[in-house]
This record gives structure tokens, C-alpha cells and sequence, in this order.
């Protein structure tokens, strides 16, 4: 910017005195300059982002296995892929953990939100210990979570140790439960994210329209629910897509807390993808569960990316 | 359906902080009261008590009959215009206008029966199906009200509700208001710290500051006597002429010489006050500024007249009259007076005339009137 | 192109033959990819390094720890990719097998016979070390599979000895249960499990028989031997021995457990001894190892291998021949495999200096070949290809951890992948 300024005021003091040829150099590059400081970002990741989309869909065509092979095989692939019931296992899993964890992150910090914006002392305390997890690793989240879910270790030993004999908590180990751990973890790292966020949605509120609706006869629960909850459509959508795409990219949490286990009951899509790539040889079958990610994903951006252009118009 | 108000000994503090110092008030049912004074002197806090909103420390409340002090807001039937107008942003109009009675349970029939007569009564049946992001600030203000009279409450309750508006629409929305009032006869405070609104809307007006009522009266008798000098500064524009003087009586006549001693004029005839001053007690003499008259406008004064010189500061005319400020010993004096009766003057001094009965005279130690 | 690079070569090589002839043919640096960076085994390659640089090859390490070699593997791949291959890479069978396909990998047949391999190394571990008919990689060591680790305080203490067959397994399972110890040790990864299962199965009877269709000629029909079901049943059984938190353990962890006696016995390979060398602990005295019952004359092997990738001028290739004779000469094969808990691959090398363990590996080594019964690890990637071996991993980690998945959904699941 300060160099199209610049240029700006040279092109408008120079107007008179310079050749034609220099001040048509002056315009061409007012107008390109922008264009052309922005390109390296374009091309940087256009090439690392939409490139290598378009080259893992070749692939995912391709009968690839260690490395990639451009012998076209038509949807084997994705048959093969659809076939293995681990990946059921690992779409099903996705489809659990990504409602559970948006529907519950957005409820906790939407509770947190409106609970510590009810003028509480120490606000900015609260805020920060909220949004600690936050800033942890998933790594982190992941190892600390799988300690205490472990029930030689974590909670169910606390309460063993306590004298509650009965005490059990072994979902970590219990295939069909062990989802919801990683869910718990998930949760646990993001509400206080989601709270800030809804802090700021709910800062944006006109108090008065809280005490109008006070004075109209209305509850708190049903002012919330009525005329508050509303207001915080914007930030409830945002929320949600990050959450979305959080949770659709989710393997670092797998990978510390479950590695998939037990068995591949806690399998997702990313892990899959990664096992058959990078583990197994079976580039094609990684590409394709990508692809469908890949996929996945954009039926879920769609309504909001429709949204925001409808705004923007 | 409209209630009178007794407020007693309310007190409400926020922690070291007091903000109401033992309030006592009574509104009669179907007055316009307007509640006004400087921002931080009390007034918004005294109407949030009186909602419900905020719980007094101390002291009681009732409506009629009835002791409210630790009622809920809902429970009290009373109605609220916001400054910002508090329109629920994701509701239409009529969703705005019937949220209080769908609150209430009434049936839907009922509801678009009283929607309809509100948005009659207000001009606003257009807007029914817009949301408050659609409409002009005068338009929510219109809505803000009829949400307000929907409810048929017992007392209306007004919070800056034009402070928001544009000096045109804010006249406009001020007769708006008075229309109202006349026609529902509902108890109403309304709060401001525009003494202009309060002038012009309420039957009763309370003055206050720093927490105290200081003075609660009909508009004319706060405008000519202000019950001490911070009513007098506060209540009309430009504000009354405070100007430091000695009790001086001359030959039997009584007056005052203006402080410090010296200068032009030094002297000014006053009433005999009705209550004793010894000559030499000191005293604050208060004029309004209207009540300076060109000398050709004698014969329009009935009695006691009395003539004051001063030198010229500025003089601005106005088409319909000079505003004219002078310094009196110090102390700023300014006057408005009539252009169609005095040629345009000139020279460094005016002469000018008052009537002494029209002079209002403070203690300067208690600063309350004599 | 090619051909042209090959005769400005020639031409080059022609030009300098009179000063290499004087020179002795100085040999270049290696670069050598593999994921051994613990203590012991960085240990073990520090005497390879040594070894070399005695015969004037430099050695440049490039070592991509985790993930038992899939983070190397990965490494591998993008240098692959790029053009830019080490000299040599750490490998396992499979992965020997699919870098030969991929025609990336030098023939070492020279030097193999020039120091007698075919005598030197046991038959089944030359089928992995060849890709068509060609040696592409050098084995450094041999690692046993089908071993029981016992700490043998805890067994004394509780009056029980080392269980011989399976009811001996349950029973004395049973007693150390109710003694308040961990009878077995588990690490709950995939790759664990089908250590425990692929070990069970030659266990049982006409176990090896269907471990060698399955696993060494991949025909599926034979999960229809009653010894494949009878597996599985002792397989998911043997978790009643375990304690409830094995989910995602590592092997290292659960050896761990033995060597402080919380847990009486571990089912592992011998790269367990490691850690109990590590630990100061005596074979014999204060830990045993023990062939599972019934398996003392099997041998389910994995070997660490280099494979060496073709080199672009002779003098890496001469650098690449040193280190594939280095490697198998009895002075590194018995430093190393001291250090790694394995028996030294080249079958001349004596075990004066090793453990009863170690003896005990040779022993069985030298029967199962006599037998027919040597035969990769599948759990290693020894057996079968990556995605074969996922899909098995997969199926029996299922049936492993998930009481609902039946036998024949296990059998469903191996015929599936013998397909991939």
C-alpha cells in the first residue's frame, strides 16, 4: 500500500512536467501493483492447495499402491475403499463424533458464555482457564485424556483408590464406547473456545433488549431461547464451521488418545486415510477416501460459503 | 388501569457508592412525571427501581396500594421505552408488539385485536411486517412506544427515549409523546437531562443531582422559582444570571450592591424580601435572561421597574431578538431581548429594564432560595 | 539419454583408470536411512560406522525415529520421489519386495557370492534378502517370534513354573489371577495382536501347516483348518489373562510390567531382551525365555534388513559393497546382535559371547529349518504385503477386542485380504 500511495502522489505531482511515457508507467503500475504483491500468496497456494487437490483425485483413480503409478483403473479405488468395513467404521465414527461434538461444544459454551456474562468477579480469570485448552497440542489433549480414561491410571483408579470399589469407567477400552472418550477430549479443548466466541456475540447485544424483554414478562430461559439465541445466529454458523472442519480434519487427537484403538474401533476418516497411504501402500485407497473427505466437507461449506455471498452482495 | 406511586426513603447503593440518597416522592395517578438532572445524578437508577430492574438498598415502593419493592419487573404491569429503543432485532414488528401479551398468554384473536389499535393509534400499520433493521430511527421509536402501550400497563416509563433522534424528529416525537399521554392517561415517568423535554412534556418535574431530589414542581414554578441556584443554572437556555451581591438598602429602597464592590453598575433595586436580610448579608441575585427588557418597553412593565446599566460584551441578533452578554463585575450576565423593541444599539453600554418582583434571591451559603 | 550418460562415463572412467589403479579405488560416503536410535541399537550402528570408516568408508547418518519404521518409510518415499535416494535404507521384507518391484533397488549378487551368502545365511531368510532370484538386500539379524518372557521371582514366589502347554497356560493364568499379578503382559496395538495370534497358531496342532499356506503362499482356503478357528479361540481366550488397560500399550511397556513383576509373562518376539539386558537382569536367574508351548522347534523369524539402492558413479556402488560385506562379517554380526537381542544372521558367526536365550534361538532356529517350519513373522511385515497385512491386522484386531465379531468373520476378512 504505501508503494501505490506513493505512486499516487508522484503520478498526480508529476502530471505536468514528466514525458507521457513515464506517466503511463505510473498508471500500468498503480493499477498492477496490487494485483502483482498478491500473486506470490496465489501462487503459493494455489499450487500447494488446488494442485495437489486435483493430484490426489488423478490418483485416486489410479491403481497407485507404494507409490503413485498413473495406470488408470477407473473407481477400484473408492469399491475397495467402501468395501473394508473399517472404513464404515471410520464414517460412522466421523458422523459421532463430529455431531456430538459440534451440537455439545456449542451448548457448553453457549451455557459458559451466558453464565459468565452475568457480570461475574474474576471474569477474566474464568475467560483465560476456559480458553486454556485451547492452546494445548491435540497431542497433549489427546495424552492427557487417555490417562485419565485409563482405567489402570485415571479416574476409575482415583476412585478405586477413594474406596468406591464399584467405581467403573472403562470406555476408553470398550470398543463401542471409546468414541465418546475422544468426544469428551474434544469437547474439553474446544468449549472454551466456543464460549469466547459467544462472549463476544453476547457483548454485542444491547442489554436493554434483555431488560425490555424482562419488563415485557418474559423468563431468562425463554429471553435466551427467544430473542438472545437469535441474535447469535452469525456466531453460532461461525462456530459451527470451525467446528466442522475441526473435527473433519480430526487425527492428532486419534493418534494420542486412541491410536484407532481398540482395534480400529475409533478409526476416523483422516486416520484411515493416512493408514493406507503412508502405512499399508495403498496410495490410491488414501487418495480416494480423501477425495471423499474432500467431498464431505464441501457439501457442509456450501450453505455457508452461499450465505456469505449472499451477504456480501 | 393507571396507578399512583409512592416512593419512600429509597436508598440504593453499589457498594461504597451511593447513588439515591433517601428518595421520597409521590406521583398522583395520570401525572407525566419527567425526571431529570445531569447524567450521574441518579435518575436512570431511581427508574430502574422503580421497574424492577435493580433492587433498591434500602426503602420502599408502592403502586397504589400495593408494596412492589421486591416484585419481579413482570409482575409490576408497568411498560418501558428504551433510548435505544430495545427492539428484539430478529422479530418483525408485530412479533415486537405482541411479545409482551403472547408473553401473557392472550389469545391470538385478542393479540392482533390490540395489535391493530396500537399501530392505528401510533401510524404505524406499514410496518407491521418490517424488522427494526428496516426502519428509521423515528419509526422504531413509534414501535418502541406502541410495544409499550400494547400491554395497557399501569405506568409508562420513558428512558431517554429521544436522545437518539435528530433535533427535528425529537420535536416531533416530543408532541408525539404529549399526544399520547393525553389520550391514555397513564401514570408516566420519563427520564432526561434535557430540561427543554422536561419543560415541555411534564406535569411534574423533579429536579435532581448527586443523588437528591432537589426540587419536584409544576414546569412553571421549577422555571421562575427554582428551589436553589442549581435548579436556576440547570433548568432553562441560556441558564438564569447568578450574579454575587451585598443586601444594600438606599433611602429605604431596597436592593443590593453587586460583588466585588466597584465597577459599572454597582447597585440594583431589589424587592423587599420576604423574608428579613440585614443590610450587608450577602446574597445571590438570580434573573433570567428574558426578564431584560430595552428601556422602550416601559410601559409594557407594570409595577416596580428598575434600571440597570451594563457594558456590552457581545451583541448577537437573532432575527427575533439580541442575545446580549455583558460582564457584571466579574460575573457573566446575558439577556434576551425583544429586537422589535429597541433600535439596533450601539455604543459600549445598554440600559436596560427589570422588574424586581421577578428576581429571585439565593443564599450563598446554603445556595437554597430566600 | 541414457546411453549417451553411460558413454561420457565410460569415457571419463577410461580417462582416470590409470590414477584409480594408483589410488586403490577410494570409495565414497554412505548414507544410510533406518529408525535405530535407542540406546542399544544406536549403539549397534556405532560399530557398523566404525567397521566402515576402518576400510575408508564415511558414513552419513540419516535416522527418521517412530512409528517402527512407517516415519522412515514415509522419508523414504518423498526422497524416492525427489530423485534423490540414499545410499542405503533400513528395510523390512515386504518393503524389500516392493522397492524391488519398483525397480529402484541394486543387485548385490557380486558380492554375495564372492562371501558365500547362500552358505552363510539360513534358506528362508535368503527368499526374503532376493528379489527375483537376486540378493537386493543384506539381513543383519535374525529375531524370534514365538517367545514367552517370564519373570522368574514371581513364578518361584507363587509356586508355578513355566506353563508348557496351553491348559498349563490357563491354569497357572488362573493362579497368578487370583494371586493379584497380571499373568500376561499386552500391548494392545494391531501389530501386537497378530504377534500373539500368528504365534498361537503354530502352537496348535496343524498350526504350521496352515501358518505356511497362509501366510508364506497365501491361500486363503486355508482358514478352513480347524487349527485356524482353534487359534482364534485361544487367542481371545488368553484376554482373560490380561489386565483391562492394555488398549494402545507398547510392547516396551508391557516388558516393563515383567521385568517389575507386576505382570508375570509376556507374549513377544526377543526384541523384548533389550529391555530386560537393559534392566541388568540375568537370563535364566531372574527372567526366562520360553518358546510358547508346543513351538520349541518352530521358528517364526523377522530380520532387519538394508537394501541398497542403485547408485549413480562406481564409487558409491564400491562404498555399497563394502558395507553389504561388512555387515555379514562374524565382527559386527556378533557386536551387533549382542547389542539387539538377536542371533547374528550368518550362520558361521559362533555364540560363545551370547545368552542361553540367544542359544536357545539358534537351537530352534537349526530345527525349524531342518522341519520346514522357519517362516517369516507375518506381524512383522515379514509375510505378506502392506495391504494385506493391514486388512489382516484389521480382522483380528476386530475379533481381538470386540467379544461380538465371530470366527467367521475373522476367515471372512483374511480371504478379503489375500485379494488386495
Amino acid at each position: 500500500m504505501p508503494f501505490a500511495n506513493s505512486n499516487k502522489g508522484v503520478a498526480a505531482t508529476a502530471a505536468t512536467s514528466l514525458p507521457a511515457s513515464t506517466n503511463r508507467y505510473l498508471g500500468w503500475s498503480e493499477r498492477w501493483l496490487p494485483k502483482l504483491s498478491l500473486f506470490p500468496t496465489l501462487l503459493v497456494s494455489g499450487t500447494a492447495i488446488y494442485v495437489f487437490i486435483v493430484w490426489t483425485g488423478v490418483l485416486s483413480f489410479t491403481g497407485s499402491r507404494m507409490l503413485p503409478r498413473y495406470n488408470f483403473v477407473g473407481f477400484d479405488s473408492y469399491r475397495a475403499m467402501f468395501a473394508t468395513e473399517r472404513f464404515g467404521v471410520a464414517a460412522t465414527n466421523i458422523v459421532i463424533y463430529a455431531s456430538l461434538y459440534i451440537a455439545i461444544s456449542l451448548a457448553l459454551g453457549l451455557l459458559l458464555a451466558i453464565l459468565l456474562d452475568q457480570k461475574v468477579r474474576g471474569e477474566g480469570l474464568l475467560r483465560m482457564i476456559f480458553l486454556f485448552p485451547m492452546s494445548l497440542s491435540l497431542i497433549v489433549t489427546g495424552v492427557v485424556w487417555r490417562w485419565i480414561f485409563n482405567p489402570g491410571l485415571g479416574l476409575e483408579k482415583f476412585a478405586y483408590d477413594m474406596g468406591f470399589v464399584d467405581f467403573k469407567l472403562d470406555w476408553i477400552i470398550n470398543p463401542s464406547l471409546a468414541i465418546y472418550t475422544l468426544v469428551i477430549a474434544a469437547i474439553w479443548q474446544s468449549s472454551g473456545f466456543v464460549m469466547v466466541l459467544m462472549l463476544a456475540g453476547l457483548r454485542g447485544v444491547d442489554g436493554s433488549i434483555i431488560r425490555a424483554a424482562q419488563i415485557d414478562g418474559a423468563s431468562m430461559p425463554y429471553i435466551y431461547w427467544k430473542i438472545v439465541l437469535p441474535l447469535l445466529a452469525p456466531v453460532i454458523f461461525s462456530a459451527t464451521v470451525i467446528l466442522g472442519h475441526l473435527a473433519i480434519k480430526n487425527f492428532d487427537l486419534v493418534v494420542a488418545m486412541t491410536n484407532g484403538g481398540p482395534g480400529y474401533a475409533t478409526d476416523m476418516p483422516a486416520t484411515f486415510m493416512y493408514a493406507y497411504s503412508f502405512e499399508r501402500s495403498q496410495i490410491a485407497v488414501g487418495a480416494a477416501s480423501s477425495i471423499i473427505m474432500l467431498g464431505v466437507a464441501t457439501l457442509l461449506l456450501v450453505p455457508y460459503l452461499y450465505i456469505q455471498i449472499r451477504r456480501g452482495r | 388501569m393507571t396507578a399512583a406511586i409512592t416512593i419512600k426513603s429509597l436508598r440504593k447503593t453499589f457498594g461504597a457508592l451511593t447513588v439515591l440518597h433517601e428518595v421520597d416522592l409521590s406521583i398522583e395517578p395520570g401525572q407525566f412525571v419527567v425526571l431529570v438532572g445531569p447524567s450521574g445524578c441518579g435518575k436512570s437508577t431511581l427508574l430502574d427501581c422503580i421497574c424492577g430492574l435493580s433492587q433498591p438498598t434500602a426503602g420502599s415502593l408502592h403502586f397504589d396500594d400495593q408494596d412492589v419493592t421486591n416484585l419481579p419487573p413482570r409482575e409490576r404491569d408497568i411498560a418501558m421505552v428504551f433510548q435505544s429503543y430495545a427492539l428484539y432485532p430478529s422479530m418483525t414488528v408485530r412479533q415486537n408488539i405482541e411479545f409482551g401479551l403472547k408473553v401473557r398468554k392472550m389469545p391470538k384473536a385478542e393479540r392482533d385485536k390490540e395489535v391493530t389499535r396500537v399501530a392505528t393509534l401510533l401510524k404505524i400499520e406499514h410496518l407491521l411486517d418490517r424488522r427494526p433493521s428496516q426502519m428509521s430511527g423515528g419509526q422504531r421509536q413509534r414501535v418502541a412506544m406502541g410495544r409499550a402501550m400494547a400491554r395497557r400497563p399501569r405506568i409508562f416509563l420513558f428512558d431517554e427515549p429521544l436522545s437518539n433522534l435528530d433535533a427535528k424528529l425529537r420535536v416531533e416525537m416530543r408532541h408525539e409523546i404529549k399526544r399520547m399521554h393525553q389520550l391514555v392517561r397513564t401514570t408516566t415517568i420519563y427520564v432526561t437531562h434535557d430540561q427543554v423535554e422536561a419543560l415541555s412534556l411534564a406535569d411534574v418535574i423533579v429536579v435532581m443531582k448527586e443523588g437528591h431530589i432537589q426540587q419536584v414542581g409544576t414546569p412553571q414554578e421549577i422555571y421562575d422559582k427554582p428551589a436553589n441556584t442549581f435548579v436556576a443554572s440547570f433548568m432553562g437556555s441560556p441558564p438564569m444570571n447568578l450574579i454575587p451581591a451585598r443586601m444594600k438598602r438606599r433611602d429605604g429602597v431596597a436592593g443590593a450592591e453587586l460583588l466585588p464592590a466597584g465597577g459599572l453598575p454597582n447597585w440594583i433595586k431589589l424587592q423587599e424580601p420576604a423574608k428579613p436580610i440585614a443590610d450587608g448579608e450577602e446574597l445571590i441575585i438570580g434573573i433570567r435572561p428574558e426578564e431584560f427588557h430595552f428601556t422602550s418597553e416601559r410601559p409594557l412593565l407594570d409595577g416596580d421597574v428598575a434600571e440597570l446599566t451594563l457594558p456590552i460584551n457581545v451583541l448577537e441578533p437573532l432575527g427575533s431578538e439580541y442575545v446580549f452578554t455583558s460582564t457584571v463585575n466579574g460575573a457573566e450576565v446575558s439577556a434576551r431581548l425583544n429586537a422589535k423593541s429597541g433600535p439596533h444599539p450601539d455604543g459600549d453600554t445598554l440600559q436596560v429594564l427589570f422588574e424586581p418582583r421577578r428576581v429571585c434571591l439565593f443564599d450563598p451559603g446554603t445556595s437554597n432560595r430566600l | 539419454m541414457r546411453s549417451l550418460g553411460k558413454l561420457k562415463t565410460l569415457l571419463l572412467l577410461g580417462m582416470a583408470l590409470p590414477a584409480v589403479a594408483m589410488s586403490q579405488a577410494r570409495a565414497a560416503d554412505v548414507e544410510v536411512l533406518h529408525w535405530w536410535t535407542s540406546g542399544g541399537e544406536a549403539a549397534a550402528i556405532g560399530v557398523l560406522k566404525e567397521q566402515l570408516a576402518e576400510q575408508g568408508v564415511g558414513w552419513t547418518d540419516f535416522a527418521v525415529a517412530g512409528g517402527a519404521g512407517s516415519s522412515a518409510l514415509t522419508v523414504l518415499k518423498s526422497r524416492i520421489l525427489a530423485g534423490n535416494p540414499p545410499t542405503a535404507a533400513q528395510m523390512l521384507a515386504q518393503a524389500v519386495r516392493e522397492w524391488g518391484q519398483e525397480g529402484l533397488l541394486t543387485t548385490l549378487d557380486e558380492v554375495a557370492a564372492e562371501n558365500d551368502w547362500d552358505g552363510i545365511l539360513p534358506e528362508a531368510i535368503q527368499n526374503i534378502a532376493k528379489f527375483d532370484g537376486s540378493y537386493v538386500a543384506v539381513p543383519v539379524n535374525i529375531h524370534r517370534s514365538n517367545y514367552i518372557w517370564s519373570n522368574s521371582k514371581v513364578l518361584a514366589e507363587h509356586g508355578l513354573s513355566i506353563p508348557t502347554t496351553w491348559d498349563e497356560v490357563f491354569a497357572v493364568g488362573e493362579a497368578l489371577r487370583k494371586a493379584g499379578v497380571v499373568p500376561i503382559a499386552h500391548g494392545g496395538q494391531p501389530w501386537q495382536e497378530a504377534m500373539l495370534f500368528e504365534n498361537i497358531l503354530i502352537s496348535v496342532d496343524g498350526g504350521p501347516e496352515t501358518y505356511r499356506r497362509l501366510f508364506v503362499e497365501r491361500d486363503a482356503t486355508a482358514v478352513e483348518n480347524p487349527a485356524f478357528a482353534e487359534a482364534l479361540d485361544i487367542f481371545r481366550r488368553l484376554k482373560s489373562l490380561m489386565d483391562p488397560n492394555f488398549a494402545g500399550r507398547d510392547w516396551n511397556l508391557a516388558t516393563g510390567m515383567v521385568i517389575t513383576g507386576e505382570a508375570a509373562m509376556q507374549f513377544m518376539g526377543d526384541n523384548a531382551k533389550g529391555e530386560f539386558v537393559a534392566a541388568n537382569l540375568k537370563p535364566g536367574v531372574d527372567y526366562a525365555c520360553t518358546p510358547l508351548p508346543n513351538t520349541q522347534d518352530d521358528f517364526l523369524f523377522y530380520t532387519d534388513s538394508f537394501a541398497m539402492f542403485e547408485a549413480t558413479n562406481e564409487e558409491s556402488k564400491k562404498a555399497q559393497q563394502i558395507m553389504a560385506k561388512t555387515i555379514l562379517e562374524p565382527i559386527f554380526q556378533e557386536a551387533f546382535n549382542l547389542r539387539k537381542g538377536s542371533i547374528p544372521v550368518n550362520q558361521k558367526v559362533s555364540l560363545e559371547k551370547f545368552d542361553s536365550c540367544a542359544l536357545n534361538s539358534r537351537e530352534g532356529l537349526e530345527a525349524a529349518a531342518a522341519q520346514n517350519t522357519l517362516m517369516p513373522s507375518f506381524a512383522i511385515s515379514m509375510a505378506v504385503p502392506p495391504a494385506v497385512e493391514g486388512a489382516m491386522f484389521d480382522a483380528l484386531t476386530n475379533y481381538f477386542n470386540n467379544d461380538s465379531v465371530t470366527v467367521d468373520e475373522v476367515k471372512a476378512g483374511f480371504v478379503n485380504a489375500l485379494r488386495q
